[in-house]
């Protein structure tokens, strides 16, 4: 009896793990937010085949710590003179005419503790790519690194670039 | 495009980050602790707590009464973080929360700190302040939060930067232009808002600094230097 | 935790409101873009904009850092000649007034009877037409009081209530109405001076409080910095003469404890040391007038009566004239008793004595900006505030307005300046908080904060500058801008009074005052160009001002002791009542940063304490801490004693700011508000309040008190030996 009692307290601090562990996974990599975008945007298509400059949408990217999340205006400037229009482009057309915000979900997340910029990064001559990998033949766009301490440092030193704590903690 | 890589490794050698404090003209008047409590997010204690003392004060007016009536005085110091080149909470902290950064400033981590607080302990200013609650702001003073700094959740300890985040703005854009951080490009929020001019920041690796050159001042003393804490504040004293 | 500082950076305001959703964890993961992308903003970068701080009198010029729409802090404008990039704690606080919790909304109209607190919300529209409908009701007998605004908006309210036949009164109890009273008596100028304290190498201050909340606190402070280490082999010395040792007094390098309301007599006793022994520099003219005035007094006496020695006098003297560049201001405690006029007057002659007038390191009055005549608003007494009683009395059925002003808690109970409220047939309040005197409104319209609004500030006293006032954050609540409403009421009239008045909101009248002013100062620019340049400065100042040549030197015409309300065997005790490092006149109350600001003195925080000099307190059998009671023959009211050193055992010090019965949570109810302490004594040259004429004695209440000193060992005041430093 109590040989038995044992095992089955291992197999629920395995099985506790697992599931705790399962869903930090899915946090970290935040996976869960892949369809739950309002409209399905495709960076292949936008990115990929009409070859739009990551900075015209992400226009913070070079010049301020946040790359920006484009203003519906954005979108407009191109697909305000689209004829045909699909399903999904509806969508951005109803947001627009209700003078509304898209709330896209976020994917790409960093603890609230570190100050990353997306400024010195790009003026460093680091691309987008370098980082987000290759969005351009992505339809959805998953986290192409962990963005956790370790990928960051390693970067960094191979890099020469700071590796001080205080350089992104503070 | 930058010119150098390491933000901390500029031509001409590292920072030193100090600062010099006039004792001569600094007259209490506390400009400098909101202007900190504005930059950094200091949480708001209320009566309650701090009645426990647990009010955090990054940079706080020190007094010091002498004398009786009619001869009282009354003396103002101010007191942060002396950033110390020999820091007796650096030694201490068992999992690095608190160190030393190349440009000489005392840093802590907090996603590090686990909230031992040997490093308040071991401290000679008392300097160094924990978070005892989570901090909370009614709505909508929330707003006001800068959101360069991180909000210091509770169980970890907190202490003045000098304004870090107002150095790595300065040193990014001096990296962009491949220069050194100029003498009075980057100034805390204490010495920012300091009616009197009683506050000077800068690089003490640079001689021609004018915290260098003030520090030399025959007034200047450090503040318990004594224990060989080496700080990074020189004090001028009061004329009296 | 509510907010997350990534948050900040990635969740990016909505709408063209500008508003944001208050981050809680679920609303956060959202990222909501700008919906049209304003070309100025880039997320994650900071903006700044140049405005006017209007959290005390002085006008600083500030620049405020916004990101995302909001503001986070508010810096000193580099540029401006009153602070020159420094700024107080009061102005640095400013912020928790713009996103202060318990900031009016929208307008309210009053349930219930008059004071009983309760409010429900109502339409602008509804409110609009309400207070328009009680104007008309009552011709002429529209009140309108409101806190000092010199600019555009000075025009507008004059010119409004002109055109109703009201009365308009522009009040602030730190408006030093008899330091503008005594400069007009001795030097014939309505104008407040410039100290060059810079360059002043001898400050004699008679109870001035410059460094803490007189006239422009950073100016002087900016110069109290050069005085003492600007130059580099001078270092200017400094007196401060006054019964309590207060924050200014901390600094001296002398403190001289006053018996108070003999400031006057002082000041004389030294102008008499400096004729006879022939230090002074006046004209031929005047020696025989002078010689005249100050023969008629006795050394002797006057040691007796300011307790200052007759040597410490002599020696007073001959610092102050032999100095190289003397300066002898006078203020606060010394100003606030029924003699404060002649004392000032008395301490302006000895800058006579010296001829320091428009000297470097003397006074100097510097004409103010020209080109904005109709906008001034000359703040008035409380004695002319105590007169509306009689007219509301008469008048019986008035309308009160009262725009950023909060009388009923300024103004001590004794005063009964209450009745004007309880004999106003209609009361209007635009105060963006829910103070005491607007809790007792039957109308709120509650105004834009300042950091929401445009607007203009012309400096006329310390350096003549027109600062320039933009919003910096799009308006968070259902408010208005006073300017448009008044405006607006102007059109509804109709007739003369929107011809007077023609402007379709309070921006445009702005524009077109600037646009006349700087049509004579940037000939060679377009109104446009200039006008965006003005903003982006903050405003305009030009050149130094021109000196304003003195027309009078004038004596006091007599020195007479001050007179005190309470029976010195019944009420042993002086009361000084000083405003606080952060709370000021009560202003700073709602302020969570103020509120735990430390006394610099004390260290107390969150309330209200009463200093007594520990020798006092031991004779009494006072322990630190106790709850003690303070009596005078109009109140009383009881807190917890603190030693203080600094205290003439016969005066009892507590600060002003607490005690609020309204102004939001963190205020309400926290502390004594020793105003109600205070007998109606008014200086009857200048008309103001005397808050240094109230006598007190002290009771023991034998319970032990609970006020929060934040100093590291709990002490306080706590002495230090020689040679024992830091930490005990």
């Amino acid at each position: 009896m109590r040989k038995w009692a044992g095992t089955l307290l291992a197999l629920w601090v395995i099985a506790v793990a697992l599931i705790v562990g399962f869903f930090y996974s899915q946090g970290s990599a935040d996976l869960r937010g892949q369809d739950r975008q309002p409209i399905a945007f495709s960076h292949q298509r936008h990115a990929g085949e009409l070859q739009i400059n990551c900075l015209f949408c992400h226009r913070g990217a070079d010049i301020s710590p946040a790359a920006s999340i484009p203003p519906v205006y954005v979108c407009m400037m191109c697909h305000r003179s689209l004829k045909a229009q699909t399903p999904e482009t509806q969508k951005l057309l109803t947001y627009w005419n209700n003078k509304e915000p898209i709330p896209w979900v976020r994917l790409q997340r960093l603890p609230e503790f570190v100050r990353f910029t997306h400024q010195m990064h790009l003026n460093a001559g680091f691309k987008c790519t370098d980082c987000h990998g290759q969005v351009a033949q992505m339809t959805s766009t998953p986290r192409a690194a962990t963005f956790e301490m370790g990928w960051c440092i390693r970067c960094h030193q191979r890099n020469g670039a700071s590796k001080d704590c205080f350089t992104c903690h503070y | 495009m930058v010119e150098y890589r390491d933000q901390n490794a500029p031509p001409g050698g590292p920072y030193r980050w100090g600062m010099v404090i006039d004792l001569d003209r600094c007259t209490g008047c506390e400009a400098c602790v909101v202007a900190c409590h504005a930059e950094n997010n200091i949480r708001i204690s209320g009566e309650e707590e701090a009645s426990k003392g647990r009010a955090v004060n990054w940079i706080r007016i020190e007094r010091y009464w002498e004398g009786e009536y009619p001869n009282a005085q009354v003396k103002f110091m101010p007191v942060l973080c002396q950033h110390c080149g020999s820091a007796p909470c650096e030694p201490v902290c068992p999992v690095y929360a608190s160190y030393h950064t190349p440009d000489g400033l005392n840093a802590q981590v907090y996603n590090r700190c686990v909230g031992v607080r040997y490093c308040g302990n071991n401290c000679p200013y008392t300097v160094r302040y924990f978070n005892w609650f989570e901090p909370h702001w009614d709505e909508p003073l929330n707003e006001q939060l800068n959101p360069d700094v991180t909000v210091r959740s509770v169980g970890v300890m907190e202490k003045c930067t000098f304004c870090v985040q107002r150095i790595r703005g300065a040193q990014q854009t001096a990296q962009k232009e491949g220069r050194r951080v100029k003498d009075g490009e980057v100034t805390p929020a204490c010495v920012q808002s300091c009616p009197t001019e009683a506050l000077v920041f800068g690089d003490r690796n640079d001689p021609n600094s004018r915290v260098s050159r003030l520090s030399k001042d025959d007034r200047g003393f450090g503040l318990l230097e004594e224990l060989g804490t080496e700080p990074s504040i020189t004090y001028l004293k009061r004329i009296k | 935790m509510d907010l997350k500082r990534r948050d900040f950076l990635k969740v990016l305001g909505a709408t063209a409101a500008g508003s944001l959703l208050p981050g809680c964890a679920g609303e956060t993961k959202k990222l909501i873009p700008y919906l049209l992308p304003d070309e100025e903003i880039v997320p994650g970068v900071a903006n700044w904009y140049a405005s006017v701080c209007r959290e005390c009198e002085a006008g600083c010029g500030i620049l405020v850092r916004v990101m995302e729409g909001r503001a986070r802090k508010v810096e000193g404008n580099p540029t401006h000649p009153v602070n020159r990039g420094k700024l107080c704690a009061r102005g640095q606080a400013s912020l928790q007034g713009l996103y202060n919790p318990d900031r009016l909304q929208g307008p309210l109209q009053r349930e219930g009877a008059r004071g009983e607190g309760r409010f429900k919300p109502i339409s602008w529209e509804d409110g609009m037409s309400r207070w328009v409908s009680e104007l008309e009701k009552h011709p002429g007998g529209a009140v309108l009081i409101s806190r000092p605004v010199p600019g555009t908006l000075a025009r507008l309210f004059s010119t409004f209530i002109k055109e109703i036949s009201g009365r308009l009164l522009f009040y602030h109890p730190s408006a030093e109405r008899a330091l503008a009273a005594a400069n007009h008596r001795s030097f014939g100028i309505d104008l407040l001076p410039e100290y060059d304290l810079a360059n002043t190498t001898y400050l004699l201050s008679f109870g001035a409080p410059f460094l803490s909340d007189w006239l422009s606190p950073v100016h002087y402070g900016f110069a109290y910095g050069r005085m003492r280490q600007g130059r580099p082999t001078v270092r200017g010395r400094f007196i401060q003469v006054e019964p309590r040792l207060s924050l200014t007094a901390a600094s001296a390098d002398r403190w001289v404890p006053i018996r108070p309301g003999t400031e006057g007599l002082l000041a004389v006793g030294i102008g008499q040391v400096i004729l006879q022994e022939g230090r002074a520099r006046l004209a031929k003219g005047d020696r025989g007038r002078f010689e005249k005035f100050y023969s008629a007094f006795s050394l002797d006496q006057i040691a007796a009566e300011t307790e200052v020695p007759r040597e410490g006098i002599i020696r007073l003297a001959r610092g102050f004239s032999e100095a190289a560049a003397p300066l002898a201001i006078g203020g606060g405690s010394a100003a606030a008793q029924t003699n404060g006029t002649n004392t000032l007057m008395a301490i302006n002659a000895l800058n006579l004595l010296v001829g320091n007038l428009g000297a470097p390191g003397g006074i100097r009055f510097l004409q103010p900006v020209e080109g904005f005549h109709s906008a001034q608003a000359h703040p008035v007494s409380e004695q002319a505030l105590l007169d509306l009683r009689g007219f509301f009395k008469k008048q019986k059925r008035s309308v009160l307005m009262l725009y950023q002003s909060n009388p009923l808690y300024a103004l001590p109970s004794s005063t009964r300046f209450r009745e004007v409220f309880e004999d106003a047939a209609f009361v209007v309040s635009f105060n963006s908080f829910m103070d005491e005197s607007t809790a007792l409104a039957d109308l709120i319209l509650p105004d834009h904060f300042f950091l929401e609004s445009w607007g203009d500030f012309l400096n006329e006293g310390i350096v003549p500058t027109a600062g320039l006032a933009q919003p910096v954050v799009i308006p968070r609540y259902d408010t208005r801008p006073v300017g448009d409403l008044f405006l607006s009421v102007a059109k509804r009239i109709g007739g003369r009074m929107e011809e007077r008045l023609p402007w379709i909101d309070f921006r445009t009248m702005l524009r077109e005052q600037w646009k006349t002013f700087l049509a004579r100062r940037e000939r060679d620019k377009s109104f446009e160009a200039a006008w965006v340049e003005r903003l982006q400065q903050g405003g305009w100042w030009g050149p130094e001002g021109r000196l304003v040549s003195v027309s009078r030197r004038a004596l006091p015409d007599a020195v007479e002791p001050a007179r005190f309300e309470g029976d010195p065997k019944e009420y042993p005790f002086y009361l000084s009542l000083f405003e606080s490092m952060g709370l000021h006149g009560g202003e700073g109350a709602n302020r969570p940063w103020l509120q735990e600001l430390p006394d610099p003195m004390t260290s107390v925080v969150w309330g209200s304490w009463v200093e007594i000099n520990p020798k006092t307190a031991r004779e009494y059998g006072i322990q630190e801490r106790e709850i003690v009671r303070v009596i005078s023959p109009y109140g009383e009211i009881e807190a917890s004693v603190i030693y203080f050193p600094g205290n003439r055992p016969d005066l009892i010090s507590i600060p002003l700011g607490q005690g609020h019965t309204a102004y939001g949570r963190y205020a309400k109810g926290r502390g004594v508000n020793p105003l109600t302490l205070l007998a109606p004594m008014i200086d009857p040259l200048s008309g103001t309040l005397a808050t240094g004429a109230t006598r007190v004695r002290i009771e023991r209440t034998g319970r032990r008190g609970r006020p929060v000193l934040v100093d590291q060992t709990g002490e306080g005041t706590r002495r230090h030996p020689e040679g024992k430093k830091g930490e005990t």
